[in-house]
């Protein structure tokens, strides 16, 4: 019955009913409503309804459409509502593919800015599309700062929230310092899990210079303070001299045994032995690895 | 149904012509050329050369198609002249 429409005329009954089944109409609901006739007929045959009852004598009009009529009518005549709705539910729908809000919770929440500068390295960041990253590897970032004990994100909605929990005692031990050269040497490796590395792989660098600084660009280009985090390995070239009362293998051995105390890893470019009054004397060319590193656990 | 058209034939009943009324709900009614006559009281059926009239409270038409006819409403009686 959800088809049918309610139709009312200034006719009798008796009428209405002749002439309704001389053209086959089916008809459902006759009732006589003072002078009028109201009768329900198939939406489809509304029009032969008028038709058989276009003389002016009689006066119809439908008084209520079938229930999918209706709807589309009404759908229809609320056009610009059902566009508003939908683009409202496309841009809900997209916009839950953005992230507007980074929020670190837990006791580690005053690292956020450096957490923000991680997540940032990552892909994630406010405005931008949120995507898969590699969650291990930006929550091993996160865990790698200091005194991070614990530390989980997920996406609620349009935001991303980040939990991280610290060891309160070695909060105390963090420094927002850049990070300088100890040694002059090349830089061999440098890694960098908060802040802006400021030379590369390579570069020649001198006691000093600043390897590592405690900022990060954000996605709006706009420079941010942040704690540094990372480290960086120096190969420096040394030279040692050591005596010995006249050459030979065991002046030899004792003056390589020394250039381990630099570092077990030391590897030996050249040495020359130089005769004076009292023996000789081995000069010993050779490189190490210094690694310096800051607010690394 | 079969044991009630036997009982029908038996006593000389049309079963082809025949109407079946619902006490409290309505009527339906086979063969109707028109109504006569209707108000929510009283309708007058053309039923061949007959006339059916059926009287009661509230009546009215539920469905009316190819002859076949549906009388919603307390029937209180129905009679053939």
């Amino acid at each position: 019955m959800n088809n049918l429409a309610r139709i009312r005329v200034t006719a009798a009954a008796e009428t209405v009913i002749k002439k309704l089944s001389k053209a086959q109409i089916p008809l459902y609901g006759l009732k006589k409503q003072g002078a009028y006739t109201t009768f329900l007929v198939k939406d489809k045959t509304v029009k032969k309804v008028f038709a058989i009852f276009s003389h002016p004598c009689y006066n119809v009009c439908v008084i209520q459409y079938g229930a999918l009529r209706s709807l589309l009518r009404r759908a229809a005549a609320r056009v610009g509502l059902l566009v508003g709705a939908l683009v409202f539910a496309v841009v809900v729908t997209c916009a839950q593919a953005f992230v507007f809000k980074v929020q670190v919770v837990g006791s580690g929440a005053y690292l956020s800015p450096q957490v923000t500068a991680i997540l940032c390295d990552s892909g994630i960041a406010v405005g931008k599309l949120y995507k898969d990253v590699d969650k291990p590897q930006t929550i091993a970032k996160i865990m790698a700062l200091p005194s991070v004990t614990f530390c989980s994100f997920e996406k609620r909605g349009t935001a991303v929230i980040v939990d991280v929990e610290c060891d309160e005692e070695g909060s105390i031990s963090s420094t927002r310092t850049p990070l300088v050269s100890p040694v002059s040497g090349e830089v061999v490796n440098i890694t960098v899990i908060c802040g802006t590395p400021r030379v590369q792989e390579g570069q020649a660098v001198s006691r000093g210079d600043e390897l590592i600084s405690p900022f990060y660009t954000d996605g709006e280009g706009q420079t941010v303070g942040c704690l540094c985090v990372g480290y960086v390995d120096i190969r420096v070239s040394a030279v040692i001299s050591v005596s010995a009362q006249s050459e030979g293998d065991e002046g030899l051995s004792s003056a390589l045994a020394a250039v381990n105390l630099y570092s077990d890893e030391a590897q030996i470019t050249s040495y020359s032995v130089k005769t004076v009054a009292e023996g000789v004397i081995y000069t010993v060319n050779f490189t190490y690895i210094h690694t310096a590193s800051i607010n690394m656990q | 149904m079969e044991f009630l058209r036997e009982i029908l034939n038996s006593a000389g009943a049309d079963t082809l012509n025949a109407f079946t009324v619902v006490p409290g709900f309505g009527g339906y009614f086979k063969d109707v050329k028109g109504v006569a006559d209707f108000s929510p009281q009283k309708i007058m059926l053309i039923v061949g050369k007959l006339a059916v009239t059926v009287v009661g409270e509230g009546l009215a038409i539920g469905r009316y198609f190819c002859g076949d006819l549906f009388i919603s409403g307390a029937i209180a009686g129905v009679s053939i002249e």
